[in-house]
């Protein structure tokens, strides 16, 4: 008989599964979803029926490695003793010569979600200030919308989409990334709710919503605006809600009656006819809900946009109401502050050094590139639980800042992109071979992973290699490191929780293994009214432009970007079997998709005689990659669509995406967001 | 009597994930790239409208099945629920049934050369338990019910979908719900400069 342990699947996805693992001698048998997870009923997506056999791939890396020449591929094996020791005198050295660690970079995310992966920010603030690349590739500017707009960004429970007799899917494309979700969508749908997509592309969802728009990328707020101009001629607003609960309705009004819905119209797309249509529509259900993906907010303009779209809940009272609220992220569960951060190194405050350091040196996401041009530049670059060579924009450049950075350290599962560029390579655990804990941002459900086997090979958990590292530091160089190598996993876990218990009803995490478990946060947010903006009300978007010191800015889509010289917009979409760059080397994924296959329109694809199957290559400025056609009327004329986490001949689709900040991200994350859907190219037809 | 199980299929409910597919392989011990279900896009371009559905199929256990018909080891069996197994062990791997099924439900599995094809999970089936592709997805858009519930149904049951080839010799043990597509606006052509189209 299987012992039957209880894990969750640790990936950067909203529905953070909940598993029984079976094992038998030591060795994984089964994996799957746990029926009495309430929000997936147990049943898993197609990635997660592939966790097993990533466990036991003959690709993983089991033994920590040494790189001889960066790039070379001449891997040797080393042991962990040799690995951390070398890596702590690299690290002694730095601080001995520069008398701080600002050379020392940290650059990771959320690889996988475990609560202990903060462990490793934790160990270096425990070592001393350091140069951090902060920010997120993600969600940021739409977070940051919502900041601004409500003073925090809540969202309502999964299961309120029930309550809605309207849902509005903008930007996103959950038939892939929300799976379980769509559930409660069909559910809504079945029992009358009315379901519209906003989109350029004609996606899996679209096809089966009620109704669906294709809007010209980037134009949301243009049409966010049609919309609400159309809701205040036509008088479908909230007024009780506009005068009790807004901050800054006069001036907005009278910015929409300036406005003209054929300008508005002709940007986006969308016919004036058909954008009072969906006016009409969304004043017309009530309760009324947005789910808002992260495409939209990949633009230029991506949090402006957002901010407008988020008007349209204010002016129509569908906040704090069930069923009614945007569906985007929760930073409520991020507020709780972790014991790992508090961890810092006294004497860096009392640094008798003149280059006296105050502060980490912080730079934005997506600066790999200029990380040797830094003063002082970095010598060592610690990358855990992310892939920048695939994962950020403009990957050439992140691959040349990787060569010229001297000594890099990559934790990870497989030899990414990424770790081709490391000089040691330490092999991590999956979620089944070391103890950690998930919190879904989604549905707060918060399970644990309890150690079903002993690490494949030499593997070990992030958190043991720095507790590790941080003991070798201390022997070199006794009181280097404040990290407090003593405390157990389990010890850490329990304090990281305290402030959760009272939340999950529970006294211990342990208790989490007993059944689905969620952090008891209000399911309909604002119900109170009570904004967390400075005002105390919800805010129009006119604030913000005032708190960033420009005029109002309501041509959102007026951002210079066509090119004659590459027509086709490049826009990405997600992929049914990656995450990112992750489980892009499964074989039985890889046998489902080609992942490298481009989306063209059938009209493109007459004028450039170019059929589905045909060998294509995509180009601009940064380089060019080649693809499989595929041609589909899904997609329009002027746009071209590839998955995240493309990958061909050993570059990512990101090498034509250039470096771009979008509009917001910093005022939660410290630094702006990426406009991935700014990318443009042309094609050509690879004859043989 | 037969009583016949067949597959219902949600075209309006499937979202294309393959998670039925991996789950029905995985769980069945098959190599990477070998699948008893598959999940395929239907995408039709209409002068107005894009009809577009993702369709799951696996062994449509036909009613008449050429599979049972032309094997000359008789290695199939109609059970007494319509579910037509496969006899592993008197499978000389000649390739027949491959040629003959109209779906390409039976195939090689390379492990062993022999023929393995979908048999239902009859086990599970007897069991009261779902097949491991309609107990995986995640919206219900797979099920497995009985021929003469099939009547009683308040759904609009196809046997084919548009686009679908007309296979009906068979008599494959299937059922559609028809494809519901909602409104779409495309986006009206944005006239380039110059004023042309």
């Amino acid at each position: 008989m299987p012992t039957i342990y209880n894990n969750v699947c640790s990936g950067l996805c909203p529905a953070s599964c909940r598993l029984k693992t079976h094992v038998q001698n030591g060795i994984l048998t089964e994996v799957k979803g746990d029926p009495h997870d309430l929000y997936t009923l147990g049943r898993l997506c197609a990635k997660g029926y592939t966790l097993l056999e990533s466990v036991y791939s003959p690709e993983r890396v089991i033994y920590p490695m040494k790189q001889i020449g960066k790039g070379t591929n001449s891997w040797q094996r080393i042991s962990w003793e040799q690995a951390l020791t070398e890596i702590a005198k690299i690290i002694i050295r730095i601080k001995d010569e520069q008398g701080n660690l600002w050379p020392v970079c940290l650059d990771q995310s959320l690889g996988t979600k475990g609560v202990l992966n903060r462990s490793v920010e934790g160990f270096f603030n425990s070592i001393g200030l350091i140069t951090k690349i902060i920010g997120s590739p993600c969600e940021s500017a739409g977070s940051d919308a919502l900041r601004l707009s409500y003073g925090s960004c809540k969202k309502p429970a999964p299961e309120d989409m029930l309550n809605s007799q309207l849902i509005i899917i903008w930007g996103g494309n959950p038939a892939v990334t929300s799976l379980h979700q769509m559930r409660y969508v069909f559910e809504a749908q079945a029992r009358g709710a009315m379901i519209v997509v906003v989109d350029p592309i004609f996606t899996a969802t679209a096809a089966r919503s009620d109704l669906y728009f294709q809007i010209n990328p980037g134009t949301d707020g243009d049409l966010a605006l049609g919309i609400a101009k159309v809701l205040l001629e036509e008088d479908l607003l909230d007024r009780s809600f506009l005068e009790n609960y807004t901050k800054g309705w006069p001036e907005f009004r009278s910015l929409l009656k300036r406005l003209d819905l054929k300008d508005l119209a002709s940007r986006t797309g969308i016919p004036v006819s058909e954008i009072t249509e969906l006016a009409r529509i969304y004043g017309g259900h009530k309760p009324a809900t947005l789910w808002l993906g992260c495409g939209g907010q990949h633009t230029p303009t991506g949090g402006q946009n957002y901010r407008l779209i988020n008007v349209l809940p204010a002016l129509t009272g569908n906040i704090g109401i069930a069923g009614g609220n945007v569906h985007y992220f929760s930073k409520d569960i991020g507020d709780f502050p972790s014991v790992f951060t508090d961890l810092s190194a006294t004497e860096a405050w009392n640094s008798q050094d003149k280059k006296e350091l105050l502060e980490h040196r912080r730079l934005g996401t997506g600066g790999v590139a200029s990380l040797r041009t830094l003063d002082p530049p970095i010598q060592l670059l610690w990358v855990a639980g992310r892939n920048p060579a695939s994962q950020d924009p403009d990957s050439d450049k992140v691959k040349q800042g990787f060569r010229e950075i001297p000594t890099i350290v990559v934790a990870d599962l497989f030899m990414t992109q990424t770790a081709q560029f490391a000089d040691y390579f330490l092999p991590v655990t999956t979620p089944f071979e070391a103890e950690d804990i998930v919190i879904s941002c989604w549905h707060y459900g918060t399970a644990v992973n309890e150690k079903a086997i002993e690490p494949v090979g030499e593997c070990k958990s992030d958190f043991q290699i720095i507790r590790e590292l941080a003991a070798v530091l201390n022997r070199m160089t006794p009181g280097f490191s404040r990290f407090p190598v003593e405390r157990e996993a389990a010890e850490w876990l329990d304090l990281e929780m305290q402030k959760l218990y009272p939340l999950l009803g529970i006294d211990h995490y342990l208790e989490l293994a007993g059944g689905y478990q969620r952090v008891n946060l209000a399911p309909v947010p604002w119900q109170d009214k009570l904004f967390l903006t400075p005002s105390g009300k919800y805010e129009f978007p006119l604030e913000y432009s005032k708190v960033q010191g420009t005029p109002p800015f309501l041509n959102p889509s007026a951002v210079p970007g066509s090119s004659k010289v590459y027509p086709f917009r490049l826009i990405s979409r997600r992929s049914s079997f990656l995450l990112n760059s992750q489980f892009g080397n499964s074989a039985r994924l890889k046998s489902l998709e080609n992942s490298s296959v481009i989306l063209i329109n059938p009209e493109i694809g007459r004028l450039k005689n170019i059929v589905t199957g045909d060998k294509v290559k995509l180009y601009n400025q940064l380089g060019e990659l080649g693809f499989e056609a595929y041609l589909t009327p899904s997609v329009p004329p002027e746009v071209v669509v590839a998955y995240v986490g493309a990958e061909s001949g050993g570059d990512g689709l990101n090498t034509l995406v250039p470096l771009a900040e979008n509009d917001l991200g910093d005022v939660i994350m410290g630094v702006k967001g990426f406009s991935f859907h700014q990318s443009y190219v042309n094609l050509y037809k690879v004859i043989k | 009597m037969i009583n016949q199980k067949i597959f219902l299929v949600d075209p309006n409910r499937c979202l294309g994930c393959k998670t039925c597919q991996i789950a029905c392989a995985v769980q069945h011990g098959l190599p990477p790239g070998v699948f008893l279900r598959k999940v395929e896009l239907v995408e039709l371009s209409g002068p107005a409208q894009i009809i577009k559905y993702y369709i799951s199929t696996s062994c449509h256990h036909c009613a008449n099945p050429e599979c049972f018909r032309l094997c000359s080891e008789g290695a199939y069996r109609k059970l007494r629920n319509g579910v037509v197994v496969f006899d592993q062990a008197k499978c000389t791997g000649c390739g027949t049934c491959l040629g003959s099924c109209p779906f390409g439900a039976p195939i090689i599995n390379p492990l062993n050369g022999k023929v393995i094809k979908c048999d239902m999970c009859y086990g599970k089936i007897e069991d009261h338990e779902s097949p491991y592709c309609v107990a995986s997805c995640p919206v219900g858009a797979l099920k497995v019910i009985d021929a003469e519930d099939v009547k009683g149904m308040a759904l609009d049951l196809k046997r084919r979908l548009p686009g679908m080839p007309r296979i009906e010799i068979t008599q494959p043990s299937v059922r559609y719900v028809a494809v519901a597509m909602g409104q779409q606006i495309f986006r009206r052509r944005v006239p380039r400069e110059g004023g042309r189209e």
